[in-house]
């Protein structure tokens, strides 16, 4: 079958939405299909500056990219004197505003969906808060082509998914996807169908997790052989609970645990004014952005994975530490209850609790056997649930499924051959 | 209606095509999946299941002991089961949606193909998964103490009003049946009120909405606590005891 893509960045460009498009595209094309990538020519979206190449062929993808007008500091104050006025008022004047803040506008996506949507059997839009699903959407339906959405909602901000126009384009799509039940709920609690609301979730490749040895990575990283050894990775932002892990570390440390706190991830102005307070905390060792290589050797090197943010849409990092055998800790909100069982594969700590984020932590230095079991348990649910082919299972399942309605509602079917193959589309 | 029964030859199959013949069905059964029918229903996983674009697909895993087939219930637009642990299993360690998995007998089999070929299913049980394993899910797990019922009863009233939390009807669009003016009646009705649902309505109900999810967060909180000071005097107790041993 033939399947178009439209998504507001696509790989090189880096980003959770952009890897999920990306795996699913090369995954459906191992399979048969044929698909196309409707993108920005950005690399970023804070400014969506036109620097990638118009058309690429990306491991069996044809990925055409469209020129989108750039985000100047004047776009970025008509965005936010949109949203302001809109969640005071709820007035749906004030949604062109957001639309046109948020970008990215590309009117050659818009034209080149309309002038060839025709040709595919089903439209995908990925990420609901940018406007490329707006007009996507709307040429899709005016094409009368199925058209799906994976909007990747965060439920803490509701301009990724509760603003007028984008509650049109779910209520309006034949399917809904989710990354986690906890987003399914969200979606129902809105009032959509529960038939059209799926939860497919986030892949990753197994394979590209090999392991490896604990104290070759640990002498990298310049910690100590013995020890347990607590990682945070990621984005060192506010709402990821860097400060709840570090003062959970120093409380522990005060207890005469022998610990080493090894703390990864691009910095920002937040985490660079937290750092003078935990100055001459023993044992903390601080890296910044690193390569996927040294991402793995980090992973490697620690005892468990410590994220105790409560804006997480997934936390794809917890699946990783899983597929590296450690245990997680997580904070008890929706998203990251859906993706960890508490107890089984990791904790769930009291969000912004430093003590009881303390309580998980002793207890898995009190016992390295239970930390090993719930290691192999995560990577046991990672193998089942989250690798790129079972994503891809899903999703494929969903777009047959809203085809199927689709044929169901129009009533015939009369010489249509049973299953549908590329050579017969060719 | 045509209907094809693929996947098995066994006598579990033979008795699925003859419930559908008695139906008035007309129906084939092979592992050949012919083009063309209006339900295809599936007594394990096939192939045929990954490219079916037209007709009802039924994944039946009432014979399935293990679940072997499981995976195949991604490309099923429903699937059969036939125990309460089968169906807990698909959600919980496949992550399926609860509302398309049906438990059902021969009995009630035909009803179910009924409806599901209008489209005219209501969505099987439900659940709201996410929410009910989430920011209470450790402390809720139920204890042999004799306050863990109730613990779990208040847990449960509490996510029946979380669910009403949002008295906003966000479904709700203005519409007019009337042809060709209807679009034309709707806009009007839509902009008579809109001078009083957008500055005045709508961000009274929002504000009333966010009172209502701070008073379910503040009872869920309470209620951790609770719970929390429950395990620790239960484990208190049990230390007294082991003392007085």
């Amino acid at each position: 079958m033939r399947f178009l893509h439209v998504t507001q960045r696509y790989p090189p460009a880096i980003g959770g939405a952009e890897k999920y498009i990306a795996d699913l595209s090369e995954e459906l094309v191992q399979r048969g299909h044929q698909v196309d990538v409707f993108t920005s020519r950005a690399l970023d979206f804070y400014t969506w500056k036109n620097e990638l190449p118009r058309l690429e062929h990306l491991n069996g993808v044809n990925v055409y990219r469209f020129s989108a007008m750039r985000r100047r500091a004047w776009v970025w104050s008509i965005l936010h004197f949109g949203l302001r006025h809109y969640w005071h008022t709820r007035s749906r004047w004030y949604e062109p505003f957001i639309f046109f803040g948020g970008g990215p506008l590309a009117p050659g996506m818009l034209w080149a969906t309309l002038a060839r949507g025709r040709r595919y059997d089903l439209i995908h839009l990925s990420c609901l808060v940018y406007g490329h699903v707006a007009y996507g959407y709307w040429a899709a339906r005016r094409l009368g082509v199925p058209v799906v959405v994976t909007p990747h909602a965060h439920a803490r901000q509701q301009d990724t998914y509760n603003l007028g126009y984008q509650r049109d384009v779910m209520f309006g799509c034949d399917h809904v996807i989710a990354v986690t039940p906890a987003e399914r709920d969200l979606f129902l609690d809105l009032g959509l169908d529960p038939w059209r609301v799926s939860v497919a979730g986030n892949g990753l490749r197994p394979d590209d997790y090999p392991g490896g040895q604990q104290a070759t990575a640990r002498r990298r990283f310049g910690l100590p052989d013995e020890g347990f050894t607590v990682l945070f990775l990621g984005r060192k932002s506010d709402y990821k609970g860097l400060d709840v892990a570090l003062e959970a570390y120093a409380v522990l440390q005060r207890q005469g645990l022998p610990m080493s706190f090894l703390a990864v991830g691009p910095e920002t102005d937040y985490s660079q004014a937290l750092w003078p307070r935990y100055q001459g905390l023993p044992g903390l060792t601080v890296l910044g952005a690193v390569s996927d290589e040294e991402k793995l050797a980090a992973l490697a090197a620690c005892d468990c994975l410590v994220l105790p943010s409560i804006g997480e849409a997934f936390g794809i990092v917890f699946l990783e530490a899983w597929l590296m055998g450690k245990p997680v800790i997580g904070a008890r909100v929706p998203a990251v209850s859906s993706v960890i069982d508490d107890g089984q594969d990791g904790w769930l700590a009291v969000p912004g609790d430093a003590s009881d984020l303390a309580a998980c932590i002793a207890r898995l230095v009190a016992d390295p056997d239970l930390a090993r079991r719930m290691g192999a348990r995560g990577r046991d649910k990672v193998l089942r649930r989250y690798t790129v082919p079972r994503i891809t299972d899903r999703v494929e399942g969903i777009y047959l499924r809203a085809l199927r309605r689709r044929q169901r509602a129009s009533g015939s079917h009369d010489g249509q051959p049973a299953t549908r193959s590329l050579e017969q589309d060719q | 209606m045509k209907a094809h029964v693929a996947g098995s030859t066994s006598s579990a199959a033979s008795a699925v095509c003859r419930l559908l013949q008695e139906r008035g069905d007309v129906v084939s059964c092979s592992d050949q999946v012919p083009p063309g029918a209006d339900l295809y229903l599936f007594l394990g996983g096939h192939k045929a299941m990954k490219s079916l674009t037209h007709g009802l697909v039924i994944l039946d895993l009432r014979h399935d002991t293990i679940l072997e087939a499981a995976p195949w219930v991604s490309y099923a637009d429903l699937c059969l089961v036939r125990s309460d642990q089968d169906r807990e299993a698909l959600v919980d360690a496949h992550g399926f949606e609860p509302e398309r998995i049906f438990l059902v007998t021969d009995d009630t089999l035909s009803d179910l193909v009924d409806k599901a070929v209008r489209d005219a299913l209501p969505p099987a049980h439900t659940e709201r998964r996410g929410k009910a394993m989430s920011e209470h899910g450790a402390a809720m797990r139920p204890t042999d103490r004799p306050g863990s019922a109730q613990m779990v009863s208040l847990a449960a009233r509490l996510e029946g009003i979380e669910r009403q939390a949002d008295i906003m009807l966000r479904g709700y669009r203005v519409r007019s049946r009337v042809p060709v003016i209807g679009p034309l009646i709707a806009w009007v009705r839509r902009n008579l009120t809109s001078h009083l649902r957008e500055p005045y309505l709508d961000p009274t109900f929002e504000r009333q909405v966010a009172v209502n999810r701070e008073l379910v967060t503040a009872l869920r909180e309470l209620l951790d606590r609770q719970a929390e000071l429950e395990q620790r005097l239960a484990h208190f107790e049990e230390e007294q005891q082991h003392g007085g041993e």
